[in-house]
């Protein structure tokens, strides 16, 4: 047995060409183990189009023009502009799995009534990930979303820069500008466009540490010319990919922060950052220099009121809420919460170890452990749409597992809206009761949250 | 004051003045007083024609109380040759090189008022489309009126790139050098961050009454200089207000990011936009 759940073998470059008819057949087997309400009753909350947000019961995550019948719970959907203003809500991407991605509306929807609406959503899809048709109606069918992402991953020119697995001819064909000498800025953005985003990103080609103000530069450019391009009402994200290097070198992140402050015309940063290969799965990095340039990045967007939107982070995203983070991206898999390395050594095709967020230790623990967790008498079980099935059957269900853990983060991401604290508080106070309640358990190996020693000198 | 490349007589008459007052020797060009405008004639050798139109460029998009308004451009007949001016608005009151060099120190509250002053003109300057001044200091910022709440940006972007080997303090402060950001110095690109570097430094001058990094009088080579910006600056006064010492010390920060931006220093002082 192997600790495959995040291994490379779930990255979106290896979705099969039929995965609709895969999405249609689990999400089926998912939405009759789901049972969000006890009563089975519905409840809504008011969409910005007057439509209707289905929270839970029959059709969750879906919209209605009609809510007759309904309780609508006191929330309402933000529009993208509520959603990005500065102070507004934490925000949190979910990107779009490679497989069941029909899953992902009602999640969001569990979100929205568990925290009351305490968290902006928003869903994102690499361009270069499925044909145009797939992402065009994975992205219409969260109405639960204010923001609509299609990442055009630039950074896959770049293989020198950032590792990733080489192009293949279907990824070409979904992305043919991957293949171009030069990009056509009109048309990357027609892509986004087309597949229905509202928040258009800037090519996100990798910044080159060996030749940094050149590299920034160019990047730059590539977004004031995408910013030139834009249609009245259309708003743009300064996309920009990077090694850690960029974070942990004193020179490059000066070089990168003097550029992000000076141009002012970006308000939205959507900044990645590739992690290392060596990061086991659901292993949070506890690089003290990556962290605190992490650090240092949120409290710099937040000291000049920009957006920062870390996508691809997970719970180290999350933690950044704290620092002036406006938002973090995940998703049930593995390359939805580490954009890391490509390894050649995957571990596809293994059997996958069953693991369990265990909201009160931020860490996803084994199966065995979480048993051993839950039988203690102070145990709180948790209340989400995905636990009952999830915890009744004595096989695993790894795909309900995964989504247990997506709506803690963004249960998490709300911490402010549930707990009436600052975010900063709220999330010290989290991270710090995990640490001691970390310490009272026997944890080892995997499940030990080895991350959490590594944050509380930041907090 | 440096003396004039042409004289008053020849200048009135290519102005079809009937008398010009001098006011000062840029590194381009002379500024002459005509009634209530200041005309700047682009007569030094070697100037570049693009950093005339981009002064020109720059000042054309910002409309600020706190940079100087151009006015008109034209061509000005001197010595037999033809000269770009720059015809602006004629700012009376002296400027803060003169209110330095005369020991008039600012109050606390005429400290903020000064600094909120220049950061707001660096701040639409930068606004037009990303206008970099490149060479502020108290010879360029005049006192409109003489009242510190009221700061002038004079002479955008016609400053070279450091050439310079050497930072020499001259009696009064003058000379750009002295007022450049380490990345200036070191013969980098001059972006915002240097324009708020150097309103910095010229506000902390205006309140000590001396430069707050070097010695009066001292030459330093230029690694000597970005070390004695390393070292920090002298202490201000104690009565400065918190947020203004605040604000002061980031703008003086070595590292380009950690001085912000002209608008969120402006926040920290309490200003909304």
């Amino acid at each position: 047995m192997t600790d495959n759940w995040f291994d490379e073998s779930d990255e979106w470059s290896d979705e099969p060409d039929d995965a609709a008819q895969d999405d249609t057949k689990i999400e089926s087997d998912i939405e009759s183990k789901v049972s969000d309400t006890a009563t089975g009753e519905r409840q809504i909350a008011t969409l910005p189009d007057g439509r209707y947000l289905v929270l839970t019961g029959p059709g969750a995550g879906s919209a209605l023009l009609d809510g007759t019948g309904s309780t609508e719970a006191r929330t309402s959907i933000p529009t993208r502009d509520e959603a990005l203003l500065t102070g507004a809500l934490p925000m949190m991407l979910v990107h779009r799995p490679h497989q069941a991605a029909g899953v992902t509306p009602r999640l969001l929807a569990s979100i929205v009534a568990a925290t009351q609406g305490g968290v902006s959503l928003g869903v994102s899809a690499m361009l270069p990930s499925a044909s145009e048709s797939a992402i065009t109606q994975w992205l219409s069918e969260h109405p639960a979303a204010a923001l609509r992402l299609a990442d055009p991953g630039c950074y896959l020119m770049d293989p020198t820069i950032v590792r990733n697995k080489p192009l293949s001819e279907r990824t070409l064909r979904w992305a043919p500008y991957l293949g171009r000498e030069v990009l056509d800025m009109r048309e990357l953005l027609d892509h986004q466009r087309n597949v229905g985003a509202n928040l258009l990103l800037s090519p996100g080609r990798a910044l080159d540490p060996t030749n940094p103000q050149d590299s920034l530069d160019e990047a730059f450019a590539a977004a004031d010319d995408a910013i030139s391009e834009l249609n009245a009402g259309e708003r743009l994200a300064l996309n920009l990919t990077m090694s850690t290097q960029w974070l942990t070198s004193t020179t490059l992140r000066e070089a990168l922060f003097a550029q992000l402050v000076d141009q002012e015309q970006f308000d939205l940063w959507h900044i990645r950052v590739q992690w290392p290969a060596s990061l086991r799965a659901f292993q949070q990095p506890s690089d003290a220099s990556l962290l605190g340039g992490y650090k240092r990045l949120a409290q710099l967007a937040s000291d000049e009121e920009r957006q920062l939107l870390l996508p691809q982070t997970g719970l180290t995203g999350w933690l950044q809420l704290g620092f002036g983070a406006a938002g973090f991206g995940a998703g049930p898999f593995g390359v939805g919460q580490a954009f890391k390395e490509h390894s050649q050594g995957g571990g596809g095709g293994n059997t996958p170890v069953p693991r369990y967020f265990e909201p009160t230790l931020l860490h996803y623990v084994e199966r065995s452990v979480h048993d051993a967790l839950s039988s203690q008498p102070d145990y709180e079980t948790c209340d989400c749409p995905y636990c009952p099935a999830l915890l009744a059957d004595a096989d695993w269900d790894h795909e309900l597992a995964r989504l247990h853990g997506l709506h803690w983060l963004g249960r998490l991401a709300a911490l402010p809206t549930t707990s009436g604290r600052s975010i900063e508080a709220a999330i010290r106070r989290t991270v710090r009761t995990a640490r001691r309640a970390a310490e009272r358990q026997p944890l080892a190996d995997i499940s030990s949250p080895q991350h959490l020693r590594a944050w509380d000198p930041l907090l | 004051m440096t003396a004039p490349r042409f004289d008053s007589a020849a200048v009135a008459a290519a102005l079809g003045a009937r008398g010009v007052t001098f006011l000062g020797a840029g590194t381009f060009g002379d500024t002459w007083r005509v009634d209530d405008r200041a005309v700047k004639i682009i007569c030094a050798e070697g100037y570049l024609p693009q950093r005339v139109a981009r002064e020109v460029a720059g000042l054309s998009r910002v409309r600020s109380p706190y940079v100087v308004q151009l006015i008109d451009t034209k061509t000005v007949s001197l010595g037999g040759k033809d000269f770009p001016a720059l015809v602006f608005e004629y700012v009376s009151g002296g400027d803060l090189q003169q209110a330095i060099d005369n020991s008039r120190i600012p109050e606390p509250d005429q400290a903020s008022a000064l600094l909120v002053g220049l950061l707001t003109g660096v701040r639409d300057l930068h606004r037009a489309d990303g206008t970099v001044h490149r060479d502020v200091k108290p010879a360029n910022v005049a006192l409109r009126d003489g009242a510190w709440n009221q700061p002038v940006l004079l002479d955008l972007g016609l400053a070279r790139a450091n050439t310079e080997t050497t930072v020499t303090i001259y009696p009064g402060l003058l000379g750009t050098t002295a007022f450049m950001a380490p990345e200036q110095l070191a013969g980098r690109r001059a972006r915002k961050a240097a324009d708020l570097f150097a309103v910095g430094v010229s506000v902390r001058a205006a309140l000590v009454g001396r430069h707050p990094f070097y010695e009066p009088g001292s030459s330093y080579t230029i690694d000597e200089a970005i070390a004695k910006i390393s070292a920090g600056p002298v202490a201000l006064p104690p009565n400065t207000p918190e947020l203004v010492r605040d604000v002061l010390d980031r703008l003086v920060q070595p590292a380009e990011y950690e001085r912000g931006s002209a608008t969120s220093n402006l926040r920290r002082l309490g200003i909304a936009e």
